[in-house]
């Protein structure tokens, strides 16, 4: 629309309006004729309050057709073939009726492989349907659980108190992001939001590895199908893994204050409106002299102002002791706007009363469900297919029993396999089923969703390249350390 | 009024969005109204009724030679620095203003009585 910068006194004479009195009147046409043309439809606040509200869309309800059609053929299988319904919703097997104890957990009906594709095919339906039939109910409890945090407590008082970083900061953003249902697929929007808010860099880094790492479905998930020792070892690592990334860069953040030196692209941050304004003022000041601003010009106080300025990344002290607007080094014609929501709730449910409150988290439970139904269906047919089609030595010789190897391969596996939070926890019980070992399992549940190819060539756009080593070193060796310790904790205890 | 004919007002501007939705509030709205903008610019064409005013929509490609001095600021601020005001490429006020504080300082750059 900037071609179309508009000489309002020549198009007021254009729209026959050219009396020079009816100058704020001409404004006014030429405004709307303008934005009428369709190239800067701006939506009114009433048109905006018409769309507001969850509405799913047809692939939301697609995929929960799609899911209760697939859960049903999974039960309807298994009492049609004769088949043990218990072992198919505790354990998730299509199995005989009257196996007990370890063969119990192990056993299910014989899937050759062959050429007839479209038999395969139907094996990995089926088998991926027994799959949802057990995780289905712990998917549930953790919605449920996912919607009580959101409406129950404040999430933007919590992002508040966590100041400039530190271990208290960075154990609330880990604990904040462990507890909110975020796919690691959005990591990227969600770290721009985040410093845009304002919150530093050590505390971002401990949420952005625990909320994929970690979530309270999953949790749940991890419990309820792998068992409550790998749940724990689960939330452990993760916590881990997020509390030291997070120190280290609250550590560099405190020697270089300027986030450009972490960052490769550039956030503006929201201020507060006296340090905006103050900000506003330096930068017309700055505009004119490029060369720097001396702090005496902005008045009194304006040193301790400009630092603050430095630490947003808006302004940096020159050599001779003056100030000038950060070079941005971008030389694009385009106003590049890096930003996105914190996706943490506003806590507006907090005023309500109990019962409002039990409304909202089941109105919030039920959409959390409808929106993520689409992971759910990708996480069972992946696992039916490693069911189906991954032969159980393969899986045994590179990732079973204890060894050290076993967990180094499974972390590699997980880095390299680009797994979404959700379907983690229904394959690990595929390749668990197939022979991996404890440690291994466990490293894969930490690596598949927390750290995979897709997002370290993602964050590599914005983080530079000591930030990304971290990030991907610990991980790598958190997920390798986590998965050794959990073995040799399962050796010792049994 | 002794007005300067050959001088160009710029108004920076970033239409009004709601970055996470309609009529969400965590995150918007963000950028000026219709109402805001048709605001400033019958403000400034009451008062200068010979100065030709430009909209820039900050949100579209900018120019490299004539928007450089808004472009600087504006990859600096983001979009939170609109709108900004520029007189013959210098920039003059950055952030909504306080439109008795603005006059005075463009009619200065005019070189028109405030």
């Amino acid at each position: 629309m900037n071609e179309k910068a508009t000489n309002l006194t020549s198009l007021a004479a254009e729209d026959g309006v050219a009396n020079a009195a009816d100058a704020g009147a001409t404004g006014v046409s030429t405004v709307r004729s303008w934005a009428s043309s369709g190239t800067a439809a701006v939506e009114t606040p009433a048109a905006a309050a018409a769309h507001a509200g969850f509405r799913p869309t047809r692939t939301m309800w697609l995929y929960l057709a799609a899911v209760v059609a697939m859960y049903a053929s999974g039960v309807l299988y298994a009492w049609v073939n004769g088949l043990s319904l218990g072992s198919l919703f505790l354990f998730g097997l299509l199995q005989p009726p009257g196996l007990t104890g370890q063969e119990a957990r192990l056993t299910e009906i014989e899937t050759p492989l062959s050429w007839n594709i479209p038999q395969v095919l139907w094996f990995v339906y089926i088998k991926g349907a027994a799959v949802l039939v057990e995780l289905f109910q712990y998917w549930v409890i953790g919605m449920l659980i996912a919607a009580a945090l959101i409406v129950f407590v404040s999430w933007e008082k919590v992002k508040a108190k966590m100041g400039y970083g530190g271990f208290g900061s960075n154990l609330m953003a880990a604990t904040a992001g462990a507890v909110i249902p975020i796919c690691s697929c959005g990591i990227v929007p969600v770290l721009a939001g985040m410093v845009q808010a304002g919150i530093p860099l050590g505390p971002t880094m401990a949420f952005l590895i625990a909320a994929p790492m970690l979530n309270v479905p999953t949790v749940f998930m991890t419990a309820g199908i792998l068992g409550w020792p790998m749940a724990i070892g689960r939330i452990v690592a993760t916590f881990g893994i997020a509390l030291t990334v997070g120190e280290v860069l609250a550590r560099w953040q405190r020697k270089h204050r300027n986030p450009r030196r972490f960052l490769k692209i550039h956030i503006a941050p929201r201020l507060s409106p006296q340090l905006q304004q103050f900000a506003f003022r330096f930068g017309v000041l700055a505009a004119k002299h490029p060369d720097g601003v001396r702090p005496d010009a902005l008045g009194p106080g304006s040193e301790a102002k400009l630092v603050m300025l430095e630490e947003s990344g808006l302004a940096e002290q020159t050599p001779q002791g003056l100030w000038r607007l950060v070079d941005t080094a971008d030389q694009s014609t385009s106003v590049k706007e890096v930003a996105g929501c914190m996706v943490l709730p506003t806590g507006q449910a907090v005023n309500l009363s109990l019962g409002q409150k039990f409304a909202e988290m089941f109105r919030m439970g039920l959409r959390l469900f409808i929106q993520l139904n689409g992971y759910l269906l990708l996480a069972v047919l992946i696992a039916g297919a490693i069911k189906v089609l991954l032969p159980t030595n393969l899986i045994t010789q590179w990732v079973g029993g204890t060894a050290l190897n076993s967990v180094l391969i499974a972390s590699v596996v997980a880095v390299l396999a680009y797994v979404c939070t959700y379907v983690e926890v229904p394959t690990a019980l595929a390749l668990m089923s197939k022979g991996m070992g404890p440690g291994a399992t466990l490293a894969y549940l930490l690596g598949g969703p927390g750290l995979s190819l897709p997002s370290i060539a993602m964050l590599s756009g914005v983080f530079r390249a000591r930030v990304l080593a971290l990030y991907v070193g610990v991980s790598f060796l958190g997920c390798v350390i986590a998965g050794t310790l959990y073995n040799w904790v399962m050796l010792v205890f049994k | 009024m002794n007005e300067t004919t050959n001088s160009v007002i710029r108004l920076y501007y970033q239409p009004q969005s709601f970055p996470c939705g309609p009529n969400s509030a965590c995150c918007g709205p963000v950028g000026q109204s219709e109402e805001e903008v048709r605001g400033y610019v019958s403000a400034l064409v009451n008062r200068f009724p010979g100065v030709q005013v430009e909209l820039i929509d900050v949100s579209q490609k900018l120019r490299a030679g004539r928007d450089s001095p808004a472009l600087k600021i504006l990859n600096t601020f983001g979009t939170a620095a609109c709108p900004v005001f520029t007189v013959n490429d210098e920039v003059i006020s950055i952030g909504p203003p306080a439109m008795s504080e603005l006059i005075p300082l463009l009619a200065e750059k005019l070189q028109v009585k405030a």
